[in-house]
Protein backbone atom coordinates (compact mmCIF):
# COMPACT_ATOMS: atom_id res chain seq x y z
CA UNK A 1 0.00 0.00 0.00
CA UNK A 2 1.36 3.68 -0.86
CA UNK A 3 1.90 5.99 1.41
CA UNK A 4 -1.46 8.31 0.48
CA UNK A 5 -3.06 4.79 0.19
CA UNK A 6 -2.48 4.96 3.93
CA UNK A 7 -3.08 7.80 4.58
CA UNK A 8 -6.79 8.42 3.34
CA UNK A 9 -8.13 5.42 5.21
CA UNK A 10 -6.33 6.86 8.85
CA UNK A 11 -7.75 10.30 7.68
CA UNK A 12 -11.57 8.92 7.18
CA UNK A 13 -10.97 7.25 10.51
CA UNK A 14 -9.64 10.14 12.40
CA UNK A 15 -13.23 11.91 10.91
CA UNK A 16 -15.69 9.44 12.23
CA UNK A 17 -13.98 9.47 15.39
CA UNK A 18 -14.39 13.44 15.28
CA UNK A 19 -17.87 13.07 13.62
CA UNK A 20 -19.22 10.57 16.78
CA UNK A 21 -17.45 12.93 19.55
CA UNK A 22 -19.11 16.26 18.55
CA UNK A 23 -22.36 14.56 17.82
CA UNK A 24 -22.56 12.81 21.62
CA UNK A 25 -21.32 16.41 22.63
CA UNK A 26 -24.56 17.99 20.47
CA UNK A 27 -26.64 15.12 21.71
CA UNK A 28 -25.73 16.31 25.57
CA UNK A 29 -25.96 20.05 25.32
CA UNK A 30 -29.49 18.86 23.85
CA UNK A 31 -30.72 17.50 26.35
CA UNK A 32 -29.42 20.53 28.81
CA UNK A 33 -25.71 19.53 29.48
CA UNK A 34 -24.37 17.00 31.73
CA UNK A 35 -26.72 15.98 34.25
CA UNK A 36 -26.39 17.28 37.83
CA UNK A 37 -26.69 13.86 39.22
CA UNK A 38 -24.73 11.26 36.35
CA UNK A 39 -25.01 8.39 39.24
CA UNK A 40 -22.32 6.15 38.87
CA UNK A 41 -19.74 7.99 36.41
CA UNK A 42 -18.68 4.71 35.21
CA UNK A 43 -21.92 3.71 33.89
CA UNK A 44 -22.62 7.01 32.67
CA UNK A 45 -19.67 7.39 30.57
CA UNK A 46 -19.87 3.45 29.33
CA UNK A 47 -23.50 5.20 28.21
CA UNK A 48 -21.38 7.76 26.69
CA UNK A 49 -19.05 5.22 24.82
CA UNK A 50 -22.17 3.54 23.42
CA UNK A 51 -23.98 6.04 21.90
CA UNK A 52 -20.62 7.35 19.85
CA UNK A 53 -19.76 3.77 18.96
CA UNK A 54 -23.68 3.70 17.66
CA UNK A 55 -22.99 7.13 15.80
CA UNK A 56 -19.82 5.95 14.53
CA UNK A 57 -19.84 2.49 13.17
CA UNK A 58 -22.63 3.11 10.34
CA UNK A 59 -19.94 6.21 9.39
CA UNK A 60 -17.73 4.06 9.24
CA UNK A 61 -19.08 2.05 7.16
CA UNK A 62 -20.91 4.80 5.21
CA UNK A 63 -17.45 6.60 4.43
CA UNK A 64 -15.88 3.54 3.12
CA UNK A 65 -18.28 2.88 0.68
CA UNK A 66 -18.00 6.53 -0.38
CA UNK A 67 -14.76 6.65 -0.63
CA UNK A 68 -14.52 3.02 -2.65
CA UNK A 69 -17.52 4.71 -4.97
CA UNK A 70 -15.34 7.42 -5.30
CA UNK A 71 -11.72 5.69 -6.32
CA UNK A 72 -13.52 2.92 -8.20
CA UNK A 73 -15.25 5.68 -11.04
CA UNK A 74 -12.67 8.15 -10.93
CA UNK A 75 -9.58 7.84 -13.21
CA UNK A 76 -6.19 7.01 -11.00
CA UNK A 77 -4.71 10.41 -12.10
CA UNK A 78 -7.80 12.31 -10.57
CA UNK A 79 -8.39 10.74 -7.21
CA UNK A 80 -5.48 11.86 -5.25
CA UNK A 81 -5.15 14.50 -2.38
CA UNK A 82 -5.26 17.73 -5.06
CA UNK A 83 -7.98 16.08 -7.72
CA UNK A 84 -10.31 15.25 -5.36
CA UNK A 85 -10.06 18.46 -3.37
CA UNK A 86 -11.14 19.93 -6.60
CA UNK A 87 -13.91 17.51 -7.26
CA UNK A 88 -15.43 18.18 -4.03
CA UNK A 89 -14.99 21.59 -4.00
CA UNK A 90 -16.42 22.03 -8.19
CA UNK A 91 -19.46 19.45 -6.70
CA UNK A 92 -20.67 22.66 -5.05
CA UNK A 93 -20.89 24.95 -8.35
CA UNK A 94 -24.70 25.61 -9.09
CA UNK A 95 -25.20 23.31 -12.75
CA UNK A 96 -24.66 26.53 -14.75
CA UNK A 97 -21.03 26.79 -13.76
CA UNK A 98 -20.26 22.78 -14.37
CA UNK A 99 -17.95 23.62 -16.99
CA UNK A 100 -15.75 25.62 -15.27
CA UNK A 101 -15.81 23.07 -12.44
CA UNK A 102 -14.41 20.51 -15.39
CA UNK A 103 -12.15 23.01 -16.66
CA UNK A 104 -10.41 22.87 -13.19
CA UNK A 105 -10.53 19.27 -12.59
CA UNK A 106 -8.80 18.61 -16.53
CA UNK A 107 -5.96 21.04 -15.57
CA UNK A 108 -5.50 19.37 -12.38
CA UNK A 109 -5.32 16.15 -13.37
CA UNK A 110 -2.59 17.33 -16.37
CA UNK A 111 -0.26 18.24 -13.55
CA UNK A 112 2.19 16.17 -12.44
CA UNK A 113 1.80 14.93 -8.98
CA UNK A 114 3.44 17.29 -6.29
CA UNK A 115 3.69 20.87 -5.01
CA UNK A 116 2.23 22.57 -8.17
CA UNK A 117 -0.32 20.48 -8.30
CA UNK A 118 -1.37 20.71 -4.91
CA UNK A 119 -0.39 24.96 -5.32
CA UNK A 120 -3.21 24.81 -8.28
CA UNK A 121 -5.65 22.79 -6.53
CA UNK A 122 -5.86 25.10 -3.71
CA UNK A 123 -6.20 27.61 -6.03
CA UNK A 124 -8.79 25.79 -8.16
CA UNK A 125 -10.93 25.69 -4.42
CA UNK A 126 -10.23 29.05 -3.52
CA UNK A 127 -11.98 29.78 -7.19
CA UNK A 128 -15.13 27.84 -6.21
CA UNK A 129 -15.46 30.21 -2.98
CA UNK A 130 -15.20 33.27 -5.65
CA UNK A 131 -17.43 32.17 -7.89
CA UNK A 132 -18.43 36.00 -9.54
CA UNK A 133 -21.80 36.71 -8.85
CA UNK A 134 -22.34 39.77 -11.38
CA UNK A 135 -25.01 42.59 -9.60
CA UNK A 136 -28.11 43.34 -11.89
CA UNK A 137 -30.86 46.24 -11.35
CA UNK A 138 -32.86 42.73 -10.15
CA UNK A 139 -30.71 41.93 -7.79
CA UNK A 140 -30.13 45.22 -6.44
CA UNK A 141 -33.46 45.73 -6.61
CA UNK A 142 -34.73 42.43 -4.81
CA UNK A 143 -31.74 42.84 -2.17
CA UNK A 144 -33.90 46.48 -1.10
CA UNK A 145 -37.05 44.77 -0.86
CA UNK A 146 -35.55 42.39 1.23
CA UNK A 147 -34.21 44.34 3.61
CA UNK A 148 -37.11 46.29 4.31
CA UNK A 149 -39.19 42.83 4.39
CA UNK A 150 -36.79 42.24 7.32
CA UNK A 151 -37.20 45.01 9.34
CA UNK A 152 -41.28 45.15 8.78
CA UNK A 153 -40.74 40.83 9.36
CA UNK A 154 -39.05 41.69 13.01
CA UNK A 155 -40.64 44.40 14.47
CA UNK A 156 -44.25 43.04 12.56
CA UNK A 157 -43.40 39.40 14.57
CA UNK A 158 -41.74 40.54 17.86
CA UNK A 159 -45.13 42.84 18.17
CA UNK A 160 -47.27 39.44 17.49
CA UNK A 161 -44.89 36.75 19.54
CA UNK A 162 -42.40 37.70 21.43
CA UNK A 163 -38.99 35.70 20.72
CA UNK A 164 -39.81 35.59 17.15
CA UNK A 165 -38.46 39.57 16.09
CA UNK A 166 -34.31 38.60 15.48
CA UNK A 167 -35.47 34.95 14.42
CA UNK A 168 -37.58 36.59 11.65
CA UNK A 169 -35.27 39.26 10.23
CA UNK A 170 -32.32 36.72 10.61
CA UNK A 171 -34.22 34.56 8.28
CA UNK A 172 -36.18 37.12 5.85
CA UNK A 173 -32.85 38.61 5.55
CA UNK A 174 -30.74 35.21 4.91
CA UNK A 175 -33.62 34.13 2.30
CA UNK A 176 -33.29 37.05 0.30
CA UNK A 177 -29.73 36.65 0.02
CA UNK A 178 -30.21 33.07 -1.09
CA UNK A 179 -32.55 34.60 -3.44
CA UNK A 180 -31.15 37.51 -4.90
CA UNK A 181 -27.89 35.23 -4.91
CA UNK A 182 -29.76 32.71 -7.39
CA UNK A 183 -31.25 35.21 -9.44
CA UNK A 184 -28.65 36.82 -10.48
CA UNK A 185 -26.65 34.55 -11.89
CA UNK A 186 -27.45 33.30 -15.25
CA UNK A 187 -29.47 30.17 -15.03
CA UNK A 188 -29.66 30.41 -11.31
CA UNK A 189 -32.47 29.60 -9.28
CA UNK A 190 -34.61 27.60 -11.08
CA UNK A 191 -33.95 24.41 -8.90
CA UNK A 192 -30.99 23.23 -12.05
CA UNK A 193 -32.94 20.14 -12.53
CA UNK A 194 -33.73 19.29 -9.07
CA UNK A 195 -37.08 19.28 -9.67
CA UNK A 196 -40.48 21.21 -8.31
CA UNK A 197 -41.85 18.72 -5.87
CA UNK A 198 -37.99 18.66 -3.62
CA UNK A 199 -38.27 22.65 -3.89
CA UNK A 200 -41.88 23.01 -3.11
CA UNK A 201 -41.88 20.47 -0.54
CA UNK A 202 -39.17 22.16 1.01
CA UNK A 203 -39.79 25.89 0.65
CA UNK A 204 -43.11 24.36 2.02
CA UNK A 205 -41.38 22.96 5.15
CA UNK A 206 -39.01 25.58 5.96
CA UNK A 207 -42.36 27.43 6.20
CA UNK A 208 -43.55 25.32 8.51
CA UNK A 209 -40.55 24.92 11.09
CA UNK A 210 -40.97 28.74 11.83
CA UNK A 211 -45.22 28.43 11.99
CA UNK A 212 -44.35 25.63 14.42
CA UNK A 213 -42.00 28.18 16.43
CA UNK A 214 -44.23 30.92 16.35
CA UNK A 215 -47.19 28.86 17.17
CA UNK A 216 -44.92 27.46 20.58
CA UNK A 217 -44.07 30.89 21.48
CA UNK A 218 -47.54 32.27 20.93
CA UNK A 219 -48.39 29.35 23.73
CA UNK A 220 -45.19 29.27 25.94
CA UNK A 221 -44.00 32.98 25.53
CA UNK A 222 -41.57 31.88 28.34
CA UNK A 223 -39.53 29.43 26.11
CA UNK A 224 -38.24 32.66 24.14
CA UNK A 225 -35.63 32.66 26.52
CA UNK A 226 -34.30 29.22 24.64
CA UNK A 227 -34.48 31.54 21.69
CA UNK A 228 -31.55 33.82 22.52
CA UNK A 229 -30.34 36.30 19.86
CA UNK A 230 -27.09 33.99 18.56
CA UNK A 231 -29.57 31.01 18.99
CA UNK A 232 -32.37 32.56 16.39
CA UNK A 233 -29.54 33.61 13.99
CA UNK A 234 -27.76 29.93 13.96
CA UNK A 235 -31.66 28.69 13.04
CA UNK A 236 -32.09 31.61 10.80
CA UNK A 237 -28.72 30.23 9.04
CA UNK A 238 -29.72 26.28 9.22
CA UNK A 239 -33.29 27.15 7.60
CA UNK A 240 -31.77 29.30 4.82
CA UNK A 241 -29.58 27.06 3.83
CA UNK A 242 -32.13 24.74 3.61
CA UNK A 243 -33.63 27.19 1.28
CA UNK A 244 -30.98 27.91 -0.31
CA UNK A 245 -30.46 23.38 -1.03
CA UNK A 246 -33.99 23.78 -2.70
CA UNK A 247 -33.11 26.75 -4.34
CA UNK A 248 -30.05 26.19 -5.69
CA UNK A 249 -29.18 23.46 -5.00
CA UNK A 250 -24.62 22.07 -5.69
CA UNK A 251 -24.25 20.41 -8.75
CA UNK A 252 -23.62 16.99 -7.04
CA UNK A 253 -26.84 16.90 -5.33
CA UNK A 254 -29.01 17.21 -8.38
CA UNK A 255 -30.95 14.70 -8.80
CA UNK A 256 -34.09 13.29 -11.49
CA UNK A 257 -37.62 13.67 -10.59
CA UNK A 258 -38.02 10.21 -9.42
CA UNK A 259 -35.77 10.78 -6.86
CA UNK A 260 -37.66 14.38 -5.93
CA UNK A 261 -40.82 12.42 -5.45
CA UNK A 262 -39.58 9.39 -3.46
CA UNK A 263 -37.38 12.12 -1.20
CA UNK A 264 -40.57 13.99 -0.75
CA UNK A 265 -43.42 11.06 -0.57
CA UNK A 266 -40.81 9.55 2.45
CA UNK A 267 -40.66 12.24 4.43
CA UNK A 268 -44.32 13.12 4.01
CA UNK A 269 -45.01 9.79 5.35
CA UNK A 270 -42.43 9.79 8.55
CA UNK A 271 -44.02 12.98 9.29
CA UNK A 272 -47.81 11.64 9.40
CA UNK A 273 -46.16 8.61 11.14
CA UNK A 274 -45.08 11.06 13.78
CA UNK A 275 -48.44 13.01 14.06
CA UNK A 276 -50.32 9.39 14.08
CA UNK A 277 -48.12 8.42 16.97
CA UNK A 278 -47.80 11.58 18.85
CA UNK A 279 -52.10 12.18 18.38
CA UNK A 280 -52.72 7.88 19.58
CA UNK A 281 -50.34 8.24 22.33
CA UNK A 282 -52.35 11.35 23.99
CA UNK A 283 -55.14 10.09 22.85
CA UNK A 284 -55.04 6.91 24.34
CA UNK A 285 -52.46 7.94 26.97
CA UNK A 286 -50.36 5.42 27.06
CA UNK A 287 -46.68 5.55 26.36
CA UNK A 288 -46.62 9.76 27.14
CA UNK A 289 -43.37 8.54 29.71
CA UNK A 290 -41.67 7.40 26.18
CA UNK A 291 -41.47 10.79 24.30
CA UNK A 292 -41.17 9.96 20.41
CA UNK A 293 -37.16 9.39 20.81
CA UNK A 294 -37.65 6.04 19.51
CA UNK A 295 -39.74 6.75 16.42
CA UNK A 296 -37.09 9.48 15.92
CA UNK A 297 -33.58 7.65 15.75
CA UNK A 298 -35.40 4.30 14.74
CA UNK A 299 -38.23 4.80 12.03
CA UNK A 300 -35.97 7.09 9.35
CA UNK A 301 -33.62 5.01 9.88
CA UNK A 302 -35.05 1.71 8.57
CA UNK A 303 -37.23 3.76 5.99
CA UNK A 304 -33.82 5.75 4.48
CA UNK A 305 -31.96 2.55 4.19
CA UNK A 306 -34.68 0.76 2.34
CA UNK A 307 -35.96 4.16 0.29
CA UNK A 308 -32.08 4.56 -0.43
CA UNK A 309 -31.66 0.98 -1.79
CA UNK A 310 -34.82 1.58 -4.07
CA UNK A 311 -33.82 4.73 -5.54
CA UNK A 312 -30.36 3.30 -6.09
CA UNK A 313 -31.59 0.20 -7.83
CA UNK A 314 -34.21 2.18 -9.98
CA UNK A 315 -31.58 4.74 -10.69
CA UNK A 316 -29.21 2.07 -11.38
CA UNK A 317 -26.93 4.01 -9.57
CA UNK A 318 -24.94 4.27 -6.19
CA UNK A 319 -25.08 7.97 -6.37
CA UNK A 320 -29.02 8.38 -6.88
CA UNK A 321 -29.50 6.62 -3.77
CA UNK A 322 -27.22 8.70 -1.75
CA UNK A 323 -28.76 11.87 -3.83
CA UNK A 324 -32.22 10.01 -2.07
CA UNK A 325 -30.88 10.21 1.09
CA UNK A 326 -29.78 13.11 1.39
CA UNK A 327 -32.84 15.16 0.50
CA UNK A 328 -34.96 12.84 2.52
CA UNK A 329 -32.70 13.50 5.27
CA UNK A 330 -33.20 17.29 5.01
CA UNK A 331 -36.81 17.01 4.05
CA UNK A 332 -37.62 14.71 6.92
CA UNK A 333 -35.41 17.05 9.45
CA UNK A 334 -37.62 20.04 8.47
CA UNK A 335 -41.03 18.60 8.55
CA UNK A 336 -40.54 16.56 11.75
CA UNK A 337 -39.35 19.25 13.56
CA UNK A 338 -42.51 20.95 12.80
CA UNK A 339 -44.68 18.37 13.83
CA UNK A 340 -42.82 17.50 16.93
CA UNK A 341 -42.93 21.63 17.72
CA UNK A 342 -46.42 21.63 16.96
CA UNK A 343 -47.65 18.43 18.84
CA UNK A 344 -44.75 19.07 21.91
CA UNK A 345 -47.67 22.17 22.60
CA UNK A 346 -49.98 19.20 22.97
CA UNK A 347 -48.29 17.29 25.05
CA UNK A 348 -47.43 19.89 27.10
CA UNK A 349 -50.89 21.01 27.69
CA UNK A 350 -52.29 17.77 28.32
CA UNK A 351 -49.63 16.38 30.84
CA UNK A 352 -47.04 18.73 31.50
CA UNK A 353 -44.54 16.83 29.40
CA UNK A 354 -42.10 17.04 27.10
CA UNK A 355 -42.28 15.32 23.71
CA UNK A 356 -38.94 14.30 23.24
CA UNK A 357 -38.65 11.71 26.26
CA UNK A 358 -42.11 12.00 27.74
CA UNK A 359 -40.16 14.17 30.71
CA UNK A 360 -42.25 15.59 32.94
CA UNK A 361 -41.23 19.53 33.65
CA UNK A 362 -42.39 22.48 35.04
CA UNK A 363 -43.92 25.23 33.40
CA UNK A 364 -40.55 26.83 33.32
CA UNK A 365 -38.93 24.67 31.43
CA UNK A 366 -41.86 23.95 28.97
CA UNK A 367 -39.16 25.75 26.33
CA UNK A 368 -36.41 22.63 26.87
CA UNK A 369 -38.74 21.38 23.40
CA UNK A 370 -37.48 24.21 21.36
CA UNK A 371 -33.85 23.47 22.63
CA UNK A 372 -34.27 19.35 22.13
CA UNK A 373 -35.47 19.65 18.40
CA UNK A 374 -33.29 22.51 17.29
CA UNK A 375 -30.06 20.69 18.28
CA UNK A 376 -32.07 17.55 16.36
CA UNK A 377 -32.34 19.19 12.94
CA UNK A 378 -28.49 18.97 12.95
CA UNK A 379 -28.34 15.51 14.78
CA UNK A 380 -31.08 13.71 13.43
CA UNK A 381 -30.05 13.74 9.72
CA UNK A 382 -26.08 13.30 11.30
CA UNK A 383 -27.70 10.11 12.34
CA UNK A 384 -29.87 8.87 9.57
CA UNK A 385 -27.41 9.90 6.86
CA UNK A 386 -25.19 6.87 7.26
CA UNK A 387 -28.31 4.33 7.01
CA UNK A 388 -29.18 5.88 3.73
CA UNK A 389 -25.43 5.67 1.90
CA UNK A 390 -25.22 1.97 3.23
CA UNK A 391 -28.95 1.36 1.63
CA UNK A 392 -27.69 2.55 -1.80
CA UNK A 393 -25.14 0.14 -1.71
CA UNK A 394 -26.69 -2.87 -0.73
CA UNK A 395 -29.43 -2.31 -3.56
CA UNK A 396 -27.02 -1.50 -6.08
CA UNK A 397 -25.20 -4.96 -5.06
CA UNK A 398 -28.52 -6.30 -5.13
CA UNK A 399 -29.34 -5.37 -8.64
CA UNK A 400 -26.14 -6.16 -9.60
CA UNK A 401 -26.95 -9.95 -8.30
CA UNK A 402 -30.20 -9.78 -9.87
CA UNK A 403 -28.65 -8.93 -13.07
CA UNK A 404 -25.67 -11.03 -12.78
CA UNK A 405 -23.22 -8.52 -13.49
CA UNK A 406 -20.05 -7.79 -11.70
CA UNK A 407 -19.38 -8.73 -8.00
CA UNK A 408 -18.68 -5.07 -7.03
CA UNK A 409 -20.72 -3.50 -3.93
CA UNK A 410 -21.99 -0.63 -6.15
CA UNK A 411 -23.46 -0.63 -9.68
CA UNK A 412 -21.96 1.94 -12.26
CA UNK A 413 -22.58 5.77 -11.85
CA UNK A 414 -24.41 7.94 -14.44
CA UNK A 415 -23.70 10.83 -12.83
CA UNK B 1 -24.09 48.75 -15.09
CA UNK B 2 -20.29 47.50 -14.51
CA UNK B 3 -19.10 47.77 -18.20
CA UNK B 4 -17.73 51.44 -17.53
CA UNK B 5 -15.62 50.37 -14.54
CA UNK B 6 -11.76 49.87 -15.71
CA UNK B 7 -11.04 46.37 -15.17
CA UNK B 8 -8.43 45.50 -12.42
CA UNK B 9 -4.93 44.98 -13.10
CA UNK B 10 -5.26 40.88 -13.08
CA UNK B 11 -8.16 41.27 -15.44
CA UNK B 12 -6.35 43.76 -17.86
CA UNK B 13 -3.45 41.17 -17.66
CA UNK B 14 -5.40 38.32 -19.13
CA UNK B 15 -6.84 40.37 -21.47
CA UNK B 16 -3.81 41.55 -23.09
CA UNK B 17 -1.95 38.28 -22.62
CA UNK B 18 -4.71 36.49 -24.81
CA UNK B 19 -5.16 39.65 -27.11
CA UNK B 20 -1.54 39.08 -28.08
CA UNK B 21 -2.22 36.45 -30.03
CA UNK B 22 -6.09 36.35 -30.05
CA UNK B 23 -6.62 33.19 -32.66
CA UNK B 24 -4.95 31.08 -29.87
CA UNK B 25 -6.65 29.00 -27.58
CA UNK B 26 -4.90 29.00 -24.34
CA UNK B 27 -5.85 26.76 -21.22
CA UNK B 28 -6.03 27.85 -17.92
CA UNK B 29 -2.80 26.46 -16.41
CA UNK B 30 -0.47 27.78 -18.76
CA UNK B 31 -2.44 31.28 -18.74
CA UNK B 32 -2.00 31.05 -15.08
CA UNK B 33 1.72 30.12 -15.53
CA UNK B 34 2.35 32.76 -17.90
CA UNK B 35 0.94 35.42 -15.72
CA UNK B 36 2.39 34.45 -12.78
CA UNK B 37 -1.70 34.11 -11.11
CA UNK B 38 -3.05 32.20 -9.02
CA UNK B 39 -6.16 29.58 -10.25
CA UNK B 40 -7.65 31.44 -7.34
CA UNK B 41 -7.61 34.95 -9.07
CA UNK B 42 -7.50 33.07 -12.95
CA UNK B 43 -10.62 31.22 -13.11
CA UNK B 44 -13.06 33.98 -11.40
CA UNK B 45 -11.40 36.59 -14.14
CA UNK B 46 -12.17 34.05 -17.16
CA UNK B 47 -15.80 33.32 -15.59
CA UNK B 48 -17.00 37.06 -15.70
CA UNK B 49 -14.94 38.05 -18.87
CA UNK B 50 -16.87 34.51 -20.26
CA UNK B 51 -20.44 36.21 -18.88
CA UNK B 52 -19.77 39.72 -20.62
CA UNK B 53 -19.21 37.95 -24.00
CA UNK B 54 -15.79 38.73 -24.41
CA UNK B 55 -14.01 35.37 -23.79
CA UNK B 56 -15.04 32.14 -26.03
CA UNK B 57 -14.52 28.55 -24.48
CA UNK B 58 -14.28 25.54 -26.34
CA UNK B 59 -13.08 22.23 -25.50
CA UNK B 60 -10.04 20.75 -26.36
CA UNK B 61 -10.61 17.91 -29.03
CA UNK B 62 -8.19 14.54 -28.88
CA UNK B 63 -6.77 14.76 -25.48
CA UNK B 64 -4.34 12.68 -24.51
CA UNK B 65 -5.22 9.36 -23.34
CA UNK B 66 -6.17 9.50 -19.34
CA UNK B 67 -6.40 13.38 -19.40
CA UNK B 68 -9.66 14.69 -19.84
CA UNK B 69 -9.94 17.25 -22.19
CA UNK B 70 -9.29 20.79 -21.38
CA UNK B 71 -11.01 24.04 -21.58
CA UNK B 72 -9.71 26.37 -24.08
CA UNK B 73 -10.12 30.08 -24.17
CA UNK B 74 -9.89 33.25 -26.71
CA UNK B 75 -10.97 36.62 -27.26
CA UNK B 76 -14.15 37.14 -28.75
CA UNK B 77 -14.87 39.88 -31.49
CA UNK B 78 -15.91 41.93 -28.58
CA UNK B 79 -12.91 40.92 -26.18
CA UNK B 80 -9.97 42.05 -29.17
CA UNK B 81 -12.01 45.15 -28.93
CA UNK B 82 -12.04 45.92 -25.32
CA UNK B 83 -8.65 45.17 -25.16
CA UNK B 84 -7.87 47.35 -27.58
CA UNK B 85 -9.73 50.16 -25.95
CA UNK B 86 -7.39 48.97 -22.97
CA UNK B 87 -4.35 49.39 -24.90
CA UNK B 88 -4.83 52.66 -26.74
CA UNK B 89 -6.30 54.43 -23.25
CA UNK B 90 -3.71 53.89 -20.81
CA UNK B 91 -0.95 51.89 -22.40
CA UNK B 92 0.92 53.03 -19.60
CA UNK B 93 -1.15 51.48 -17.01
CA UNK B 94 -1.04 48.31 -19.14
CA UNK B 95 2.92 48.71 -19.19
CA UNK B 96 3.25 48.87 -15.36
CA UNK B 97 0.54 45.79 -15.16
CA UNK B 98 2.34 43.93 -17.20
CA UNK B 99 5.98 44.75 -15.80
CA UNK B 100 4.17 43.40 -12.54
CA UNK B 101 2.89 40.40 -13.97
CA UNK B 102 5.26 37.65 -15.57
CA UNK B 103 6.45 38.12 -19.24
CA UNK B 104 6.47 35.82 -21.87
CA UNK B 105 4.66 32.72 -23.16
CA UNK B 106 7.32 30.61 -21.04
CA UNK B 107 6.35 27.15 -22.63
CA UNK B 108 3.37 27.88 -24.06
Amino acid sequence: MTGRGRLVPLLLAAGVVVLALGWVVGFTLSVGGLPSDPGPSSAYFVMVAVVGTVVAVPWAFATRMLWRDHRRTTPANQNDGPATLVALAVATLPAERRDWGLAMQAEVSGLAPGATRWRFALGCARAVVLVPRPLSRRSVGIGALVAALAVLAGLAGGAAVPGMGVLLVAVVGLGGAVLARSVRRPGGGRGAGLGRPVQVAGLLAVGACLGAIAYFLAHYPVAAAQLPPVVAVGVAIMLAGCGWLMIDPPRALVADRLVGWVAVTSSAVLAIGLLVLSRHRVATRTGLGDGILGYLYLVPSVVIFLVAAIAAMSGRSFRAGVRATVWICVLTSLLLFAVAIVEAVQWYRFDTRLILAGDGVPLSAVGENLRNFLCGMILLPVWWLPYGVIGAAAGGSLLHRVRGVGTGPTVAVRG
Amino acid sequence: MTRTRRPSAQTVAVLLALAESPETWRYGYELSQRLGLKAGSMYPILMRLADRGLLETAWESGPPEGRPPRHLYRLTGSGRTRAAELTRGSESHARSVTAVLRPGWEGA
